[in-house]
């Protein structure tokens, strides 16, 4: 593989991305959903209006997040080599000196870029303004949640990468990117949630955290939680898990998983390109 | 002299299931040749060119470019081939000027080159627009823009003069001639029958996944001993002029009031007006039809498809050869 034309077709993907005005759009529903739930948190409370601190702050935008953020990777790299197959410029792209393998990274590394950029303006712009509004303190917080949530996006890019080599079209990629989404984001919960309303603590907790390693949302869920301390609020179940990883360095380990969340699906979606002719 | 043979394809065969795209098929393309790859929508002619350019891989046979065995991996060989394909597609929110760097990038070339092809492909004045908003012909010529400015050896265009207005048409077999000159062997595909008998100098004629023709226009129509017909327009008329032409052994032909109508080979157009002008008739006008590509191409298909309907039911023509 060579770097210089992953490289060429990243700048490509960014520039796109840029044109096409997605990466604007994005930077501003971020900033806009950070600002908001500052802003209008308390309001629910009966406090009135008022920036809230990064602590709240966190905690109010790690549920959107955790369902935004997997939607928008889901989408946008599903269009990613099936729209092309579909329109057919992949053709000219693969007559030219570049590898399969590089055309895969290439679109990962500009998709994830734009991506990140979005999330890191977005969030961050909004950051700016609490910490001058608020003061900064737990900024560190939001700060984790902030680089959680571009692992949490670059995750599921990687995912969307293989759901669109595998599918040939645009739209039959955005259908199985919205089914993968509905299930590693609500069907998931829902398996969790049963799984921790069993009785036996002992298969419980195993069982939890075999379920916590194969979704990466509930993984970023859990460190942002565990940065926020919140195992006391979240009922006797979590709190048991939390102590769980703590004790077993579970930061590490989470971080690891997610590390090979990323880097799986990616590897396999090379894998699945380099194998199929059928365009 | 040895030949030297830009592309080489061998016993090339290609099966989707249980579905033959490609049978048997053995071509030779000498350096410098333009190449028309006829046959109807389906025939096999796009599956054969994926699988020239690497991307489909045969399930039989092998293709090689410039001495270099097609894998569909390899990168020298894709510095040799450049390709248009019948519709071009680019990324709509990228300028001409964005979407050229970028292959030129992959192919590891300088600015100044991207300058040089836009120019050629007159784009130079409408690079910085997005490619999403030219027209059918402003992308084709984009497109021939990326498919030459790593000046290949062997250009590929698929269906090229499909979808383009009449003077788009002209330009770009004027481009292509140009490039040939240069030295760029072509390999196109279409069933524009005109578009082959104009510009190319070798002809192939894909029917039903099989080569059923290789040669020039003049071979195949030797091949298929077709022949050219003369109305000889004459300035009054002549008693005895059947007598005379018979009597020195041209026809068949039919003489009416003014005119001779005859039918006879390429080359004997010659032995027939001799005679006439030996005889002192005045000639006032000579309407020559030598037999087109059509007539060639349809013969050619007819044949192969009588011969595929033989192969598949030998016995039914047996009992209709009978029965008659």
């Amino acid at each position: 593989m060579k770097i210089s034309q992953m490289i060429t077709v990243a700048e490509k993907e960014l520039l796109e991305a840029i044109r096409s005005r997605w990466l604007i759009t994005f930077t501003i529903v971020f900033a806009l959903l950070a600002l908001l739930i500052s802003f209008f948190g308390m309001s629910g409370l009966g406090v009135g209006g008022g920036y809230q601190g990064f602590n709240r702050v966190t905690a109010g935008l790690l549920n959107l997040v955790l369902y935004l953020l997997p939607l928008i990777a889901l989408v946008m790299g599903g269009a990613a080599v099936a729209g092309e197959k579909e329109s057919g410029s992949l053709h000219v792209l693969l007559v030219h000196p570049v590898s399969k393998a590089e055309v895969i990274v290439g679109k990962f590394l500009g998709l994830g870029l734009a991506l990140m950029a979005a999330i890191l303006t977005g969030f961050g712009g909004a950051g700016i303004v609490i910490a001058l509004k608020v003061g900064t303190m737990s900024m560190g917080d939001y700060l984790t949640f902030v680089i959680l949530s571009m692992v949490l996006g670059l995750t599921f890019l990687s995912i969307a990468l293989l759901l669109s080599v595998v599918t040939s079209r645009r739209a039959q990629a955005m259908g199985l990117a919205i089914f993968a989404w509905f299930l590693m984001v609500l069907v998931y919960d829902f398996l969790a949630i049963g799984v921790a309303s069993m009785q036996q603590i002992k298969i419980v907790i195993p069982l939890l955290l075999t379920l916590l390693l194969l979704n990466p949302v509930d993984m970023v869920r859990v460190l942002v939680i565990l940065r926020l301390g919140g195992e006391t609020t979240f009922g006797p179940t979590l709190a048991a898990l939390t102590r769980t990883i703590s004790s077993t360095s579970g930061d590490f380990l989470l971080i690891l998983v997610l590390f090979l969340w990323v880097v799986i699906p990616l590897i396999l979606a090379v894998a699945a390109f380099g194998r199929r002719q059928d365009y | 002299m040895n030949k030297k043979y830009i592309l080489e394809i061998e016993g090339l065969n290609k099966f989707f299931g249980s579905f033959q795209a490609v049978k048997d098929l053995n071509l030779k393309l000498e350096e410098g040749d333009i190449f028309a790859l006829l046959g109807h929508n389906g025939a096999g002619k796009s599956t054969l060119i994926k699988m020239l350019l690497g991307l489909v891989n045969p399930s039989g046979g092998k293709v090689t470019i410039g001495g270099i065995q097609q894998d569909g991996r390899n990168r020298a060989i894709k510095y040799k081939i450049g390709y248009l394909p019948e519709r071009m597609y680019f990324y709509d929110n990228l300028t001409a000027w964005e979407t050229i760097v970028f292959y030129a990038k992959l192919k590891n070339l300088s600015l100044a080159r991207c300058e040089e092809v836009l120019k050629q492909v007159g784009l130079t004045e409408f690079k910085g627009r997005r490619v999403g908003a030219f027209s059918k012909g402003m992308q084709q010529r984009l497109g021939l823009a990326q498919a030459i400015i790593h000046k290949p050896e062997l250009l590929i265009l698929d269906e090229p003069t499909t979808g383009l207005d009449p003077i788009g048409i002209i330009e770009l077999k004027k481009m292509i001639r140009q490039w040939n000159d240069s030295g760029v062997t072509i390999l196109f595909s279409t069933h524009n029958l005109a578009d082959a008998e104009e510009l190319a100098d070798n002809i192939g004629i894909i029917n039903k996944a099989e080569m059923i023709a290789i040669g020039t226009q003049q071979q195949l129509e030797e091949q298929l001993s077709l022949k050219t017909k003369m109305t000889i327009k004459l300035a009054c008329s002549y008693p005895q002029l059947w007598q005379l032409l018979m009597a020195k052994g041209i026809g068949p032909l039919e003489v009416r009031m003014d005119s001779i109508l005859l039918t006879c080979h390429r080359e004997e157009k010659a032995k027939v007006l001799k005679p006439l002008m030996e005889a002192g008739i005045t000639i006032s006008d000579i309407i020559i039809e030598e037999p087109s590509l059509d007539e060639i191409y349809r013969v050619l298909v007819e044949k192969a498809n009588i011969k595929n309907q033989e192969k598949v039911n030998p016995r039914n023509d047996t009992v209709l050869v009978g029965a008659l």
